[in-house]
């Protein structure tokens, strides 16, 4: 009976979404623009929710709880890291961003650095776009490994299965209404998130016995103590690693161009004051879940299984069909959102400059057929790499997209907008580098001798050696 | 015990989310007074 309630919940979550697919098709599909970009036209609350919901994925409800349940205090290092990201795209992004995309027309991040360094040819749109395709795929991966992984721990269906509804309800509403029921659908999402990381800590604290119980928990145990790793040292390493956590958010594609397609200026300035009140409930209420999980379910083996084992266990089932809702919409707005994003740098960004460099025009309606071909294809082969191997999502996505897409973008962003002689030659030298280092770094297991997050030397590294190139190849 | 804990996690998470929330919103009243 329990099991039925929340999954009939869970299926007019479902149904909403396709609605809003549905509704963003009848008003966003016939022309090109509108498809990828909702004509410019989403106001401060679309944007900032959206952003922030498609920039958390199923880490911050999974991950970053499974965090507070492993580290206690010092998982708060990390929501610190995330909220970060937020307020210096706030102060050194976001506003220039949209300005300068505005006046050059520019419809995604690699559009406005080829834009904005004047490159007509393919050279940054190519490299840019293989990048994203290639990482935001295997993202996308990770997201539909999450969706099979927490169904199956609710108890509402099997892995492939979850795998299965996740992948093919994100693929339907993003084949219908494309951009527009991304933001929308994000929007929906990501207040489904901050409402459960109101609710479930409240509820938490009251089954714990209060502060004082839950601190009772967790005595003796070095989990209030944010300032010391397990054997007592003082953990500035962990600290600095957890707070480079926000440098991917400077530079993450599908983040930082809801800030381009926002409607103007004034909104864009306002979304990020929302984005970072929706920062601050959301990260909290992770960590905090985790730790309360902590001191109620002390043996769990995966700690990732935090959050979903105390909805399971503590929660009434329409709380719990809600909370199963909310797990998923983490996960589905980031998929989407990067599935939309990937369709469009290759249809947008490779295929329609092509077709332009040759002279041929090809009508709107035919471009809306291509793109949505390209997000079919992307969610097939997602969904089938998802049906065959399970990943662990923290480490999987922090250490290789993440690391790659931030430290790739992040320095060529910053750069493009704050470095007047930035030229063709540094964003290129940003995108290898950023990548390529991540890479190197992964093979070369580099983190077994350098104990800080990888995004913060190779960000830095890389901002850096993309400075160096455009003012070396600059010929003003 | 308690106090010590909410002392940590005011330090560790709560001012400096709140320090930055406060910059962002100071930020955007000014501009919004210069137009």
């Amino acid at each position: 009976m329990n099991n039925l309630i929340v999954l009939i919940v869970f299926i007019i979550y479902l149904v909403v979404l396709i609605v809003l697919g549905y509704i963003a098709d009848l008003k966003f599909s016939k022309k090109f623009e509108d498809f990828i970009a909702a004509g410019k036209s989403l106001g401060a609350l679309v944007t900032a929710i959206s952003a922030s919901a498609s920039a958390e994925s199923a880490w911050v409800m999974l991950g970053l709880s499974g965090y507070g349940y492993i580290h206690g205090m010092r998982a708060f290092w990390a929501a610190l890291g995330c909220l970060l990201g937020y307020f210096l795209n706030a102060v050194l992004v976001i506003k220039k961003l949209r300005k300068e995309s505005g006046e050059l027309g520019s419809y995604t991040v690699s559009d406005f650095l080829a834009d904005k360094v004047g490159d007509k040819g393919l050279l940054i749109r190519g490299i840019a776009s293989f990048i994203i395709i290639i990482f935001f795929t295997s993202y996308v991966v990770a997201q539909f490994v999450g969706s099979g992984k927490t169904m199956d721990s609710m108890g509402i269906a099997s892995y492939k299965i979850g795998v299965l509804i996740g992948g093919i309800i994100v693929g339907a509403y993003v084949l219908l209404g494309g951009y527009a029921s991304v933001c929308w659908t994000d929007l929906l999402q990501g207040l489904l998130m901050s409402a459960l990381f109101v609710i479930l800590p409240i509820l938490g604290i009251v089954k714990a016995g209060g502060f004082a119980g839950l601190s009772s928990k967790l005595y003796g145990s070095g989990l209030g103590n944010p300032w010391m790793d397990n054997a007592g040292h003082l953990a500035l390493g962990f600290i600095i690693g957890e707070l480079g956590i926000s440098l991917g958010y400077i530079g993450m594609p599908h983040y930082v161009v809801r800030y381009i397609t926002v409607k103007n200026i004034k909104e864009a300035k306002k979304a990020a004051l929302i984005a970072t009140t929706w920062g601050i409930i959301t990260f909290f209420g992770s960590v905090m879940i985790g730790i309360i999980a902590r001191a109620l379910i002390p043996n769990l083996s995966d700690p990732e299984q935090a959050m979903p084992t105390f909805i399971r266990m503590y929660t009434h089932p329409v709380i719990a069909g809600i909370a199963l809702s909310a797990i998923t919409a983490a996960i589905m707005s980031t998929a989407d959102s990067q599935l939309m994003y990937s369709a469009t740098a290759f249809a947008n960004d490779l295929l329609k400059k092509i077709f332009e460099r040759r002279g041929v025009k090809i009508e709107d309606k035919k471009m809306v057929f291509i793109i949505r071909l390209v997000i079919a294809v992307i969610a097939l082969i997602a969904i089938v790499l998802a049906l065959l191997k399970v990943q662990f999502i923290y480490r999987y996505v922090l250490d290789y997209a993440w690391s790659a897409l931030g430290a790739s973008f992040g320095p060529a962003i910053l750069l493009a907008l704050h470095f007047k002689k930035f030229n063709k030659w540094g964003v290129v030298a940003s995108l290898i580098s950023g990548s390529l280092l991540t890479y190197l770094w992964n093979i070369f297991k580099l983190s077994n001798y350098i104990k800080v997050y990888n995004l913060v030397p190779i960000f830095f590294i890389t901002l850096f050696i993309a400075w160096l190139v455009a003012a070396l190849t600059n010929k003003d | 015990m308690v106090s010590k804990h909410i002392v940590n996690f005011l330090v560790v998470f709560f001012l400096p989310a709140l320090i930055m929330w406060t910059i962002i919103l100071i930020s955007y009243l000014k501009e919004e007074a210069d137009e």
